[in-house]
């Protein structure tokens, strides 16, 4: 079963489930910075066994753009 | 050594073999059907590299990957070029264990290369992305890796073939000057060979304070396979004193070289590193635009004997 969006960010910037939505956006929290970024990427790769581009990294810049972006590698 | 930090994910003790069949099997599946991925051509695109230069830098290997990707590109378009790529990084893992034997690395280092052939099997798997092309850095890297030239190690990967160049000598502030050539030429040695330090973004989950300490805890195994090497040196704004007040949170860059015996000093500001510094920091991008900040590259050099003494400490503790 495919681990849901909101929990590899929760996991990966070690925050609270209840604090990722959508509308979290990097550097908008402590918790996710350019350093805590890294992480979050290999995490979601690692989840869903994906290679995500250089300029995705860079462009996944909330949640909601992560789901966006997430959907071109075929990650529901 | 005792107490090295332990990584996220890191696999460099399990058990690599097993996977090997599953990748070529992935590979051979999702090539295009004009792509014959026989051992006999892939020796034929192996040798048609330069023979390594030990002594140079891993980018000496960029213009013939530049030049062989283009050539592949228009023979099989750029799934095969892409398919061939991979066929070349898994080729060297196979022979990873025949050809170590050879080498005379040392042994402490084994598990950092399987460690990274783990993560470059999970790209073969999965068929790779447009960074795993053969003109992209990325790859360059990689294929170092694989012929056991870069070393992997935490945070950053350990170039063997560098030097620290003079010029970081004159830039300003000249009051300096005397310091840092006396830590250069009397505490190194000199300015060649140093070993240089890389980022890859592929390993980008050991960019941390734990995986820097996980690097210099490692060299004094790469002293020992290269022990002509006269210390570790990099070059980069995130070595820059400023981040203390623009980027805490990657302080420890400079932090944790400095712990091991590493002196900082001022290169210049250069497009490059305004755009490198730039990427991926919204904090630092503001500061930027309002004047507050101007990314600057620095260059880090830390002696052997200082490394070797902090590795015995802590070895003694």
């Amino acid at each position: 079963m495919t681990k849901p969006v909101e929990d590899v960010f929760a996991e990966a910037l070690g925050i609270d489930r209840s604090r990722v939505s959508d509308a979290l956006t990097y550097n908008s929290i402590k918790e996710w910075d350019s350093v805590a970024h890294m992480a979050l990427i290999a995490a979601l790769e690692d989840a869903y066994s994906i290679m995500i581009e250089t300029d995705d990294v860079i462009d996944m810049s909330s949640v909601s753009k992560a789901k966006q972006l997430l959907s071109k590698y075929g990650v529901a | 050594m005792s107490g090295l930090p332990s990584l996220p994910r890191w696999r460099g003790y399990d058990e690599m073999s097993g996977r090997l069949p599953r990748a070529r099997e992935s590979l051979s599946a999702r090539a295009p059907g004009n792509v014959m991925l026989d051992a006999s051509r892939l020796e034929k695109w192996l040798t048609s590299l330069p023979a390594y230069d030990k002594s140079r830098p891993y980018r000496q290997l960029k213009p013939a990957l530049a030049a062989l990707d283009a050539e592949l590109l228009s023979e099989l378009g750029e799934r095969g070029a892409l398919s061939v790529a991979l066929a070349m990084l898994l080729s060297l893992i196979e022979t990873h264990e025949s050809r170590w034997s050879r080498e005379s690395l040392d042994p402490q280092l084994q598990p950092e290369f399987v460690d990274s052939f783990h993560r470059i099997l999970d790209a073969v798997e999965r068929g790779g992305a447009s960074s795993m092309r053969m003109n992209h850095d990325m790859y360059a890297k990689d294929l170092a890796i694989c012929l056991h030239r870069l070393i992997p190690a935490g945070g950053q990967l350990i170039d063997p073939g560098g030097g620290v160049p003079r010029s970081v000598l004159v830039r300003p502030p000249v009051t300096a000057l005397v310091r840092k050539s006396w830590y250069l030429v009397a505490t190194c040695g000199g300015f060649a060979p140093f070993a240089e330090l890389h980022t890859h973004q592929r390993m980008r989950q050991f960019f941390t304070a734990d995986g820097w300490e996980y690097c210099f805890r490692r060299l004094p195994a790469v002293f020992r396979s290269y022990p002509d090497l006269k210390g570790v040196f990099g070059s980069s704004w995130f070595f820059d004193p400023d981040l203390d007040r623009v980027s805490p949170s990657l302080s420890f860059v400079r932090a944790v070289s400095e712990r091991w015996g590493g002196l900082i000093m001022r290169e210049g500001q250069h497009p490059e590193t305004t755009a490198d510094a730039l990427e991926m920091g919204g904090p630092r991008r503001d500061l930027y635009a309002q004047g507050k900040y101007h990314p600057t590259n620095y260059v880090m050099v830390a002696a052997k004997a200082r490394i070797l003494d902090r590795a015995d400490q802590l070895d003694k503790r």
